[in-house]
């Protein structure tokens, strides 16, 4: 039962080491990246730096997410656990917009 | 056929709702456009400080910030609809007063105890917008 165990602990330990932190700001009614690509696993934090709300969100299959609205100096995080193209938008400002390649 | 649409839309367009505009006059508007053009440009143009003006382009602010989740209709289907819990309202059910709505809308829903997942939109838009965005909102009310 150990030898099954251990094998899979350090499998998940050593992908949860690997994973990588990406910031992606919210400036000027402007995603600071228009496009992204990145791991599965990986997090990417949504920092908004206008004086005025700003909400994230994705429609798309790969990973739906609403971050609510949040003000200035605020940011959230999210993960990525599925491979696939997510397009993110803010709900507030249709004008902005960026696509997340997450690879396997 | 837009003329009738338009004309149709200012006779449902009444109600406590719509505050100090003046009501269109449908045959002033066929003398100012073009014979059988009575449209939505014509209208905002000529004859803007009206309800029906106001109607227009609150229909504009709402396609380009509500529909996302309120969708077409107003029936609180939108393609984001599904994110959220509670729903977006189905804004054509809606009896609440106009200031308690503009409270809403300025302020967000957490600020008005309701759901999360209505922003405050009192940063982006201006005061007219938000106006004509209330006289669109009631001419789409089924309890007038």
């Amino acid at each position: 039962m150990k030898k099954i165990i251990f094998p899979l602990l350090v499998a998940s330990l050593s992908s949860a080491a690997l994973a990588n932190d990406y910031l992606v700001d919210q400036k000027d009614k402007a995603f600071s990246k228009k496009s992204l690509k990145i791991k599965v696993g990986d997090t990417v934090e949504f920092r908004n730096s206008d004086p005025f709300f700003h909400n994230v969100f994705s429609l798309s299959d790969v990973k739906s997410f609403d971050l609510g609205s949040y003000a200035q100096g605020s940011s959230k995080k999210v993960v990525f656990d599925k491979p696939g193209k997510v397009e993110v938008e803010c709900s507030i400002h249709p004008q902005m917009q960026m696509v997340i390649e997450v690879e396997k | 056929m837009k003329l009738v649409t338009v004309l149709l839309a200012g006779m449902l367009a009444t109600g406590v709702g719509y505050a100090q505009e003046k009501r269109l006059d449908p045959q002033q508007a066929v003398k100012a456009c073009s014979p059988g053009m009575v449209d939505d440009d014509c209208i905002v143009r000529h004859f803007k400080d009206t309800v029906e003006a106001s109607v227009i382009r609150g229909r504009l602010v709402y396609e380009n910030y509500c529909i996302l989740c309120h969708g077409k209709e107003g029936k609180g289907d939108g393609r984001a609809a599904k994110l959220h819990d509670p729903r977006p309202f189905n804004l054509t059910l809606s009896v609440a007063p106009r200031d308690y709505i503009a409270q809403v809308v300025r302020k967000g829903g957490e600020s008005m105890n309701r759901g999360k997942g209505m922003p405050p939109w009192g940063d982006q838009l201006t005061d007219e917008q938000i106006n004509d965005t209330l006289n669109f909102l009631w001419s789409i009310r089924v309890y007038k």
